[in-house]
């Protein structure tokens, strides 16, 4: 692909929210996709972008945004399939960003903290604890009070709800598993579940999104 | 019990800090001795301990404290001032060297907790669960931490930074202004100003 039409895709696609990806690839992560803006990338598995290349930008996550950059991608990008910009949906003047993807976008940019991200020696973002709490913000929806993020000194992603007669800590532990305590009102519930990031757990059905 | 050599021995890496004096030292015991070589004296029960905000990370979108600002009592150890014996100059540029380490950083306030009220905090056998140590540094001679007494288990580590969490009046952190009447915002650089 021509440098200077690739910047026309990135700006132009810049401005549309990703849609349709999802029936194309379920489990596919945006965040997931592996690009560089070094033009010095050498390595065999990087390759400029060519015209049978689908670069997707949402203008959220950490897919790159310059307009006046020439992108490489990685040659095992074989998931992504190719999108008609005509077929996204335009984010401007309808639609605002969600408070799930904020929290989503929040937990993502840490991604790019290092070791003693506080100056305290705590651990840099554990990338599985991170995926296993986007996907139970995915899983959350609307319905109920949107939870603060939180990376932990030992690099673990957790979530925390404070509100009126509500406590709740739910902390990813990067390996499938959560562990939790929740206070409502009076009435105590703590405990480590597996956590499949598919389905919310039970308890948690019961407990937050009542 | 020698806590100094204790405290200088263990290899100052994360958990294994932690660890490393829990297992040398079990049920607090170093709470009696001094941990530095440039620590005063014990941190007392009557002591008022003081924990600076300096990331954003640990502050909501509300501007309230979240409870991560107590992890590091799982991991490294969480620093907090001694308030009573921590000169203004100290702390002025214990602040500065905080803040200027990292341009993200800044002072969102302190939260204050006596000490006794701390150790107090008890595990479902009724002993006590966090430890609070003097580790007093050279140039910070107020330098102290609080650290998990034993091996906690995941299933209660969120409900132990819960207690933390209330005891140190999360709701009330005291503005960089107002701690001290503002006595070390002031000496800030305004460069460092940031709140």
């Amino acid at each position: 692909m021509n440098p200077s039409s690739l910047k026309g895709t990135a700006a132009v696609a810049a401005q549309f929210l990703l849609l349709g990806i999802t029936s194309a690839a379920p489990n596919l992560d945006v965040s997931e996709f592996k690009y560089s803006t070094h033009k010095t990338q050498t390595s065999p598995n990087w390759v400029r972008a060519d015209n049978s290349t689908s670069m997707i930008f949402d203008g959220i996550n950490s897919c790159p945004t310059q307009s006046n950059s020439e992108f490489l991608v990685h040659s095992d990008i074989s998931l992504v399939k190719t999108i008609d910009p005509r077929s996204l949906i335009p984010l401007t003047g309808n639609r605002s960003t969600t408070l799930q993807e904020t929290l989503v976008g929040e937990i993502r940019s840490w991604g790019l903290l290092n070791d003693n991200w506080d100056g305290e020696g705590s651990l840099k973002p554990h990338s599985q604890s991170s995926k296993e709490a986007v996907s139970f913000v995915n899983l959350l929806g609307e319905t109920i009070t949107a939870p603060e993020p939180m990376l932990l000194s030992s690099g673990h992603i957790a979530l925390f709800w404070n509100d009126h007669n509500l406590y709740a800590d739910i902390e990813f532990l990067g390996d499938g598993r959560i562990a939790y305590f929740i206070k409502v009102n009076d009435d105590k519930h703590k405990g480590v579940l597996e956590f499949d990031s598919q389905q919310m757990p039970t308890v948690f059905k019961a407990i937050l999104l009542c | 019990m020698d806590c100094q050599k204790l405290n200088q021995d263990i290899e100052n890496n994360g958990a294994v800090r932690i660890d490393g004096i829990n297992q040398a030292a079990p049920d607090c015991i170093c709470e009696k001795y001094r941990m530095s070589q440039f620590s005063p004296n014990t941190v007392d029960n009557s002591e008022n301990l003081a924990r600076f905000i300096f990331s954003p990370i640990h502050v909501d979108r509300k501007g309230r404290i979240k409870p991560s600002i107590f992890s590091q009592i799982f991991t490294t150890g969480c620093s907090i001032q001694r308030d009573g014996i921590a000169t203004s100059n100290e702390l002025i540029d214990f602040t500065q060297k905080f803040l200027s380490g990292d341009d993200n950083r800044l002072w969102k306030g302190v939260l204050i907790a006596k000490s006794e009220t701390v150790r107090k905090i008890v595990n479902s056998l009724k002993n006590q669960a966090i430890c609070v140590y003097d580790t007093a540094e050279m140039d910070n001679p107020a330098h102290a931490e609080m650290m998990i007494s034993y091996n906690i288990a995941e299933t209660d580590r969120a409900e132990l930074t819960a207690r933390l969490y209330e005891v140190f009046d999360n709701q009330n952190p005291i503005s960089p202004e107002k701690y001290r009447n503002g006595e070390i915002w002031q000496e800030l650089p305004s460069d460092l100003k940031r709140s």
